[in-house]
């Protein structure tokens, strides 16, 4: 059976099954304006439901991208009624946990614990862990997945879309479950049959570990099946036309495979078509296009069953909704060269 | 035909695209991307290479077959008894005993594991098989592998001697009874005086001695092979000796003394050994 794999993201844009959408790739190919514009199509070719985009890159660009201030609490993009932004910031995390030890453990009597609380001694002391973004990340899809289980009306979204870090980071992140899952089975075994030991040593403090662990471990297991289910989640991948772009992509395809998680897409960054531009022809553009060309060969060839976008490198930067909404629509409807070229030079005179 | 779901097409696609990743189809893929900028990145993929190796390799250590029941693999059974693969044993026994107790509804308390922490109850503690601490405690020995080393010392030690009377001692006071006067070994000329009797204790005590020192050199290489010391595991007087409390006898180093006083009686029972042999042998030749 032979079909074409349509070279743009349309059926994913109208996808009503997806629960998560990660966008990821190597450091600048435009992974935020990629997620960003997957996210307003979204939410423009759904308007019934509600989208939230999460930067889990701990340099967040989602508030330059959109021209507004987001913070670490969900909020709607100015403009669109069913998009929201967060950009979880782990030093604002962590002392959130840190004041909330802090009025659980009693105001000022005085003992060093809480003196050492007291001075945000736990954020300073955490947030230096390694990975330590990617768990807090890890936390909030936990938050998300048990508000939605509890069917809590006023925090729901149908859909998060994560403009993820870096590939390293990110796929230390979508390891974690596995991770996780693994860590916490082993821990089970051990609190099994350390149980009642355990339990006469916490007896006084009436803290049930084994039941927090197995609801951690259920919690853990949801999001892993969540992850690994191609109908509700999928990962883009971002890149651009040269050589170690190409390499890292393939390598984090493969990576996402052996992860069991689904990936299908690919989207082409800062393509110049300099071919199609007669007016803005340049010398250098046109050898530049020509190295894009050798590896957009390749990238056709290798990814055929993939839906690869090609999109065109803007002649200004892509911030502001108006401009993210413009440039998002190749994603839904293929950029054509020749006649949407204008479109990259509108995108210009607003900046 | 019907037109295809975005879920179908959706799912054929995937499968396409496992296809192509599969079956050593990941790393060719990469050395298609890196070939064409003769890259030196690595074309390795995480799709071939297995994901849990670390228990897989686990796996495969218990899983491994010995060849020859009689002559175990030695390098497993060094690998197995190195002191850390013993203590993560002692503590699989003692998760293994709390999940029997747990089973047989005597739930362990606090109390009682303490009690059996300190040895109280006999027999019956759970925490007997745990090192005190790495450096107090003895080298845990696996009975497997003393046998196996006692067996390739008895080998040693069987070899040695054969080959000490076969092809020495046996030729040697063959031509010395026949004062060098035989057609059956042919003796050069300026050899002939060693076979004259006088001569007999210095060589024959020189031959013991190198001899000696070849089979302890073999004896200390399988001893560092295994890592074990044959008189202090398989003695049944060191190990009684072992048994007294340092003090109580007015011998400093107790076991130590006992040990080289052993070391000392298996070079002379391998002389002594000797000397039968050549008595026997030289009553054998009177005899007749």
């Amino acid at each position: 059976m032979d079909f074409n794999v349509e070279r743009n993201l349309h059926s994913l844009i109208n996808s009503t099954s997806h629960k998560w959408i990660f966008v990821g790739g190597k450091g600048g190919v435009g992974k935020t304006t990629s997620s960003c514009s997957i996210a307003i199509q979204m939410a423009l070719a759904q308007p019934n439901k509600q989208f939230l985009l999460i930067s889990t890159d701990p340099a967040h660009n989602l508030s330059d991208a959109f021209g507004e201030k987001f913070g670490k609490d969900a909020r709607k993009v100015t403009g669109m009624n069913n998009l929201s932004c967060m950009e979880i910031d782990p030093s604002a995390a962590l002392k959130d946990m840190n004041d909330m030890a802090v009025s659980q453990n009693g105001n000022g009597d005085g003992d060093n614990l809480s003196d050492l609380l007291q001075g945000g001694g736990l954020a300073e002391l955490t947030g230096s862990i390694p990975g330590i973004d990617e768990a807090l990340s890890f936390m909030e899809v936990m938050k998300h997945i048990k508000r939605q289980e509890q069917g809590d009306e006023g925090e729901n979204f149908d859909t998060v879309i994560f403009d993820t870090a870096p590939t390293g980071h990110t796929l230390r992140f979508l390891q974690l479950p596995t991770t996780l899952a693994k860590l916490l089975e082993k821990f089970g075994e051990i609190t099994g049959k350390l149980g009642p030991m355990l339990n006469s040593m916490m007896g006084a403090g009436n803290v049930d570990i084994a039941g927090k662990l197995n609801e951690l471990k259920a919690n853990v297991e949801t999001i892993r099946q969540q992850f690994t289910d191609p109908d509700l989640t999928t990962f883009v991948c971002v890149c651009i036309s040269e050589f170690l772009s190409l390499y890292e992509t393939e390598r984090l395809i493969q990576e996402l495979i052996s992860y069991d998680m689904d990936v299908n897409s690919i989207i082409v960054n800062q393509l110049l078509f300099a071919e199609y531009d007669k007016e803005h022809n340049c010398k250098r553009c046109q050898s530049r296009w020509k190295m894009q060309t050798k590896y957009l060969d390749q990238i056709d060839e290798l990814y055929e069953d993939f839906h690869v976008v090609k999109m065109p490198l803007c002649a200004g930067e892509i911030r502001g909704l108006n401009n993210l909404t413009k440039f998002s629509q190749f994603l839904d409807k293929e950029y054509d060269p020749q006649a949407d070229n204008h479109i990259i030079y509108e995108l210009e005179e607003k900046n | 035909m019907s037109e295809l779901s975005d879920a179908e097409k959706r799912k054929i696609l995937r499968e396409r695209r496992q296809k192509k990743f599969g079956n050593g189809g990941a790393s060719s893929r990469l050395n298609k991307i890196t070939g064409q900028v003769d890259s030196n990145l690595s074309t390795e993929s995480p799709l071939d290479t297995p994901r849990s190796a670390p228990i897989e390799s686990k796996q495969q250590e218990t899983l491994i077959d010995i060849p020859d029941p009689e002559i175990p693999n030695i390098d497993d059974h060094i690998q197995k008894t190195t002191p850390a693969a013993k203590i993560e044993d002692a503590q699989l026994n003692l998760f293994k005993q709390l999940a029997d107790m747990q089973k047989d509804g005597s739930s362990p308390d606090l109390f009682s594991l303490l009690k059996s922490m300190n040895g109280e109850t006999g027999d019956d503690s759970i925490f007997k098989n745990l090192p005190t601490s790495p450096e107090d405690a003895p080298t845990p020995v696996d009975t497997e592998l003393l046998k196996y080393h006692d067996y390739l010392v008895n080998r040693l030690k069987a070899k040695t001697i054969l080959i000490k009377w076969m092809f020495f001692l046996l030729p040697y006071l063959y031509l010395v009874t026949r004062g060098g006067r035989t057609p059956l070994i042919p003796v050069p000329e300026m050899l002939s005086i060693l076979l004259d009797p006088s001569y007999f204790f210095m060589i024959f005590t020189s031959f013991e001695m190198v001899a000696t020192s070849i089979y302890y050199q073999k004896l200390q290489s399988i001893e560092r092979n295994h890592k074990i010391n044959t008189l202090d595991n398989s003695s049944k007087i060191v190990k009684l000796v072992s048994m007294i409390p340092e003090g109580i006898i007015p011998v400093p180093n107790l076991k130590g003394k006992v040990v080289l006083a052993l070391q000392y009686w298996d070079v002379l029972s391998l002389f002594l050994t000797d000397i039968c042999f050549v008595l026997l042998f030289i009553g054998i030749v009177v005899y007749f």
